[in-house]
Order: structure tokens, then sequence, then C-alpha cells
């Protein structure tokens, strides 16, 4: 198999993730397992170790793979190693959410400064409560000059920001990468500029309303990412959590803001001191395989995962907002 | 403290700069056409020592203990508005200017380092090709002609040729469109309306290649990658694809004597960090096609995981 080709037993099925491609098939189990005989022995090994009743079928598996440019064959397979599985970052945290209702008090330049000393790239900013301009241009300008990457910010639709206003946040601050507003009386899609590696100040208006923390931890097909950075991190660590810091709407300190569990607020102590405390790390080593029923699911190392909605309120419970269920390969 | 000589623009220099803060050392980032105040001394020792200040900061040259030479030259910024000089005397301040930075950069190299400063980045080709057989590497049957009758003959010899870039391949921009060029098959047809004499062009003799291998060396490590090609086209070029998806590509491990060989020539060129091409043909016999000292190492590690940025760093804290 070429590396960046995954194959992945689930227990009713499986799955190969073409982390090169960014795509995904469904397959048996059984050519899973024949993918696992062909890496370990030579080809005629295993057609002799099949035998000739299964020889058609075997035949036809090696096939499909070849055709899909999944597999290829050589005579030096000592040359081919499969990919290192190791997953490190050097920022202490890479990721942050940050939720602001009208009763929040957040001092966003101090927030900034402290993500941006942690090695903070991408910030997602969620405002669940209508904010004027002013306020959202305070907001957003508190990450310019920073090493932070991407800014995504969710606010809420009033008749007071007109859709130039918001076109105008994009544009003036280009650490904006996607701007969602909620609660809008009509859809609409506006892209933002490109360049060769990425589109930012993309304009997304939702009828969806998301006034509270609650509408997070949804688990869905569309929301399977296939590359290589998101399978290397999900073997390894907690695919939501891992390297994310949050502060919820009253300034708690938090791996995630739908958690009870906070760590003190933000007036009280750093999101430097907090970041590095070993038992608020602890969870960013849950990975999928220790997780109830996602350890059987053949979509466990693209797919997110949920802490805060879990079943059973166990650390490793299923998330509860995932409807598949691997052991019947249905969604429900 | 490491000192990073690169451009404003590159992006590994600012990933591998998160390494360094992760280890906690020392750095100073000197970019092309960013030094704002200089000098250097001689001392009654015979010493020479400089300083350099540059974007805010500055540091002294007794400070450096390690030096990645990734990228550029060292610049002298000459604001136009304090010092409004004709272009006459901005000739000669700039070769004043290179005496400097030579010198600069022959300290540096003293030094312990990754890349070459006194090198630059842009090793001679045609040179490097000698220099790789020299040391036991194929390397493809080469002409570098003006001559139709020269190119026809060796055409004749070799069947399928190419020709590309000697040093690089063109590439230009205009208003809107980057224009690159690849290379490129030279069939018969093309032989036979070329003008009796052109410009001095290189050819080569066409490698049918079951796959490519990038190779990014660093201190006597082959990372290296295979690349399949898919269509007649991109197995002159791999990057002439025009499939829908990339192309395939996978880490790969060197035979032990290509990884000597190629130990060796880096040795030979003074240069412990580079970009390496190979193709492997179907008797499975190694090609070197070329080096190129600053190697745009990103793609190689991050479908591979060799994780670069971070071994670059491990390098330069020694």
């Amino acid at each position: 198999m070429y590396a960046a080709c995954m194959p992945v037993r689930g227990f009713a099925r499986g799955t190969i993730c073409d982390l090169e491609r960014n795509k995904l098939d469904i397959v048996s189990n059984e050519l899973i397992e024949v993918i696992e005989e062909c890496d370990q022995h030579s080809l005629d090994d295993v057609f002799q170790a099949y035998g000739d009743d299964n020889r058609q079928v075997l035949q036809s598996y090696i096939d499909w793979l070849l055709a899909n440019e999944y597999a290829f064959k050589t005579t030096t397979p000592e040359r081919f190693p499969k990919l290192e599985i190791e997953y490190q970052r050097p920022e202490v945290i890479t990721n942050a959410l940050i939720d602001v209702n009208k009763h929040s008090n957040h001092d966003f330049s101090s927030i900034s400064k402290s993500l941006d000393a942690l090695g903070c790239k991408d910030i997602q900013v969620r405002l669940f409560d209508y904010l004027n301009i002013t306020s959202l241009l305070e907001i957003v300008s508190a990450f310019d000059e920073t090493g932070i990457k991407s800014v995504e910010l969710l606010c809420q639709y009033s008749d007071e920001i007109s859709e130039n206003e918001i076109q105008r946040i994009c544009q003036s601050f280009p650490r904006v990468y996607l701007l969602v507003v909620h609660s809008s009386p009509f859809l609409k899609e506006i892209p933002g500029r490109s360049d060769s590696l990425s589109t930012m100040g993309n304009i997304l208006y939702t009828t969806q309303k998301i006034v509270s923390e609650d509408h997070c931890g949804l688990i869905r097909p569309s929301q399977f990412s296939i590359n290589t950075e998101t399978y290397l991190e999900s073997k390894n660590f907690n695919s939501c959590l891992n390297q994310k810091i949050s502060i919820d709407v009253d300034g708690v300190i938090k791996n995630c803001p739908s958690m009870r569990f906070g760590y003190g607020s933000i007036s009280e102590i750093s999101l430097e001191e907090v970041a590095t405390l070993p038992e608020f790390q602890r969870i960013w080593h849950i990975n999928k395989d220790q997780i109830k029923v996602c350890r059987d699911c053949e979509f466990r190392y693209i797919c997110t995962d949920c802490r805060a909605y879990a079943e059973g309120d166990s650390p490793t419970g299923k998330p509860s907002k995932c409807n598949y269920d691997p052991y019947t390969a249905t969604w429900s | 403290m490491i000192l990073i000589i690169s451009d404003h623009h590159d992006f590994s220099t600012s990933r591998v700069i998160d390494w360094l803060i992760h280890f906690r050392v020392e750095w100073f980032r000197l970019n092309s056409e960013s030094i704002a105040s200089f000098e250097m001394k001689i001392s009654k020792e015979g010493k020479i020592s400089f300083r350099v200040v540059s974007e805010g900061r500055s540091f002294g040259s007794e400070e450096v203990t390690y030096v990645w030479y990734r990228h550029g030259n060292l610049t002298y910024h000459i604001d136009p508005v304090h010092f409004p000089v004709s272009d006459k005397i901005r000739k000669h301040i700039s070769y004043e200017w290179k005496t400097i930075a030579n010198h600069i950069n022959s300290i540096l190299s003293d030094l312990p380092k990754i890349g070459n400063p006194s090198q630059g980045d842009d090793l001679n080709k045609i040179a490097l090709l000698a220099k790789a057989a020299a040391v036991g590497l194929s390397v493809p049957e080469t002409i570098i002609t003006d001559s139709k009758a020269d190119l026809i003959r060796f055409q004749l010899k070799q069947g399928r040729i190419i020709t590309k870039g000697i040093q690089r391949n063109p590439a230009y921009t205009d208003d809107h469109t980057a224009y690159f060029t690849h290379t490129k098959e030279v069939d018969t047809e093309q032989v036979s309306n070329a003008p009796d004499y052109f410009f001095p062009s290189i050819f080569q003799e066409l490698i049918i290649k079951v796959y490519e291998v990038r190779v990014f060396f660093l201190m006597d490590t082959c990372y290296a990658m295979a690349t399949f090609p898919n269509s007649t086209a991109s197995a002159i070029d791999i990057r002439n694809n025009q499939g829908k998806f990339p192309l395939r590509s996978t880490p790969y491990v060197l035979p032990v004597k290509i990884q000597n060989a190629l130990i060796r020539l880096m040795a030979n060129i003074d240069l412990n960090c580079g970009s390496i091409d190979l193709v492997v043909d179907e008797n499975d016999n190694f090609y070197l096609l070329e080096v190129n000292a600053i190697g745009q190492y990103d793609d190689v590690s991050k479908r591979c995981n060799y994780q670069l940025d971070r071994e670059i760093a491990k390098g330069l804290i020694g």
C-alpha cells in the first residue's frame, strides 16, 4: 500500500482512508485482511495461503487496490516503509475557543497576548448574543500583530450590521478565516479571497440559532476530515481537545466551554498557567482507541470527538450526539 | 545564539523558529534586505568581529554559536529617502557592500552550520553532474550545444531525449499569471525544425522512470520520498501532472550504496543540507538529476511525516 492509504478495521466493516487524496472507501474486513497479508508476504505466498478456491476473489481484491492506486507492486518492499505515526507540534496550544454573551467581560487584548505566547494558531470566537459593530471590531483587532493565523468568528444576525460592514471586517482583518452570521433570516454564502494555500475571509449567513454552547458536539460524516494531520493527531491524541484551551461566557478557563469542570476565572489565573497544568493536559491523551464504541468504529481516525457530551458521563464514553453504530454499520 | 539567514516570506523558517522557541533556545532571524545598521571591527590581534541591527534587534558575531543558511543574500538596506544617490554611485556602493558581505559569510562559514553561507543558494548544475559521476552515481548522458548537427547526432545515439533549463527552468510572471516550464521531451520533428545554430542548450537522454526520488539531505541523513508518475507527461517531469489527483508519494529508504554515494557527493561540494532529485528506471538504476542547496522540504516532510522542521531545529541546537 502507498503509505498515505490507511486500512482501518472496524467491527462490521473497514475503511481505506486516503490521506493524500482526501477520500474514503468503505471496504470489507476481508479486504483489510488481504492488505495485512500482502504487507507481510509476497503475492505468490499470499495466493498459496488462500488456496485455489479463493484465487478469484483474492485476485479481484488485488486488482481493485491496484486500479484505485491504493497499492502498487514492487520487488523491493524493504524500501517502502510505513508512515511514522508520531505526532508532535512545537506549540503548547494550537487552538482556542472563546465564548461571549451579553454578560461577558473578557479582556481580549490580554487573552490575545497570552494565546500568542502559547503559540496558538487558530481561534474561534462565538458570540451568542448580539454585539454592535464597535465591539466586534474591538474583538477582531485584538489579534492583530500576533502569530495567530486564523480567526473564526460567529456573531448574531442583526439589522444594525449591514452585509457591507460584515464584508469590510473580513477585508480589513486578514486573519479572519470565516465569519458566521447565525440566527439569520436568510442563507447566504460569500466566498473569500484565495491564495495558493487557503481561502480567507469567507462569510456564511445561517438560519441556525447558535445561542449557547449546547449546539456543539454533533458527530456527522460531513465533519469527517480525511488528511494526514487529523489522522495522526487522532491516532495519538483527542481529536477535539488536544492542545485546545477555552474560555466560557463567564470567563472560566476550561478544556471546552461545554464541560463542567473549570480551572479558574481568567481574572484570577492566566491561560499560560492553566495550559501547562498536567491535569489540564490529561484529557488531550484520550484517543479514539480508548473511547468505548469509537474504538470499534471504522471512521475513528478521521472523525471528531466530544468529551463534553459523552454516554454514561464517563471520560471514555461514546460521544452521545453520535448516531452511528459500528456494530451494525448503520446511522440512526 | 542561533543565527538564521533567510527572507521574510519563507514559511519553513517560521516553522523551525517555532521549534527553537519550543526548545527554549536563543535565535536571530536575519532576513534579506533587512540590515539597518552595521559595524565591523578589526582588533589589534587581527580578529574580525561585527555587529548587525535588523528589524529592531541586534546581535554581535561573538554571540553566534550556530548558523542556518536558509535563503538569499545579506544585503544592506539603502533607504532612497535618506541616501538619495545616483545609480552609478549605488552600483559602486553595492560593490563595496559585496566585499563586506563576503567577509561576513566567510566568518559565518567557520562556525558550525546547516547550509553554507559562503556558497549561496545557487550550485552550478553542470559541475554538479560531473561531481556526482565522480562519486559513482549514474547521471543521464548530457550535452550542452548550440549546434543542430550535434543535436541530431546526440538524438541518433540516445534515442529519446529531453531538454530543460541548464541552471533553472525559465519562470516568469506577467500581470496576472505565473508561467513555469518543465522538463520536456524533444522529438525528431522538433530537432529537424531547429535552426542550424541556437543558444547553447542542455540535452539529456530520456530516462523512463518507474519512480522519482526526492531526498532531503540533512547532516548525512537522507529523508527520501518516492513519487510515482501516472502518465507519459509526468513520467518525463513529475511536476507535469494533469490528473485529477496528486501523484502518489510515499516514504522511501534509499539503498545503502546510494546513501553513501550521496554522503560523499555532499561532502565534496561542502554542503550538509539540500534537496536531491533522483530517478529510478525499470532496471533499478538510480540516476542523479539535480541538487538544490535550498530545498523546499515542506512537501516531503508533510507527506512522509518526517517532521523536518523539528529535525533542523534539533540540528541547530547541536
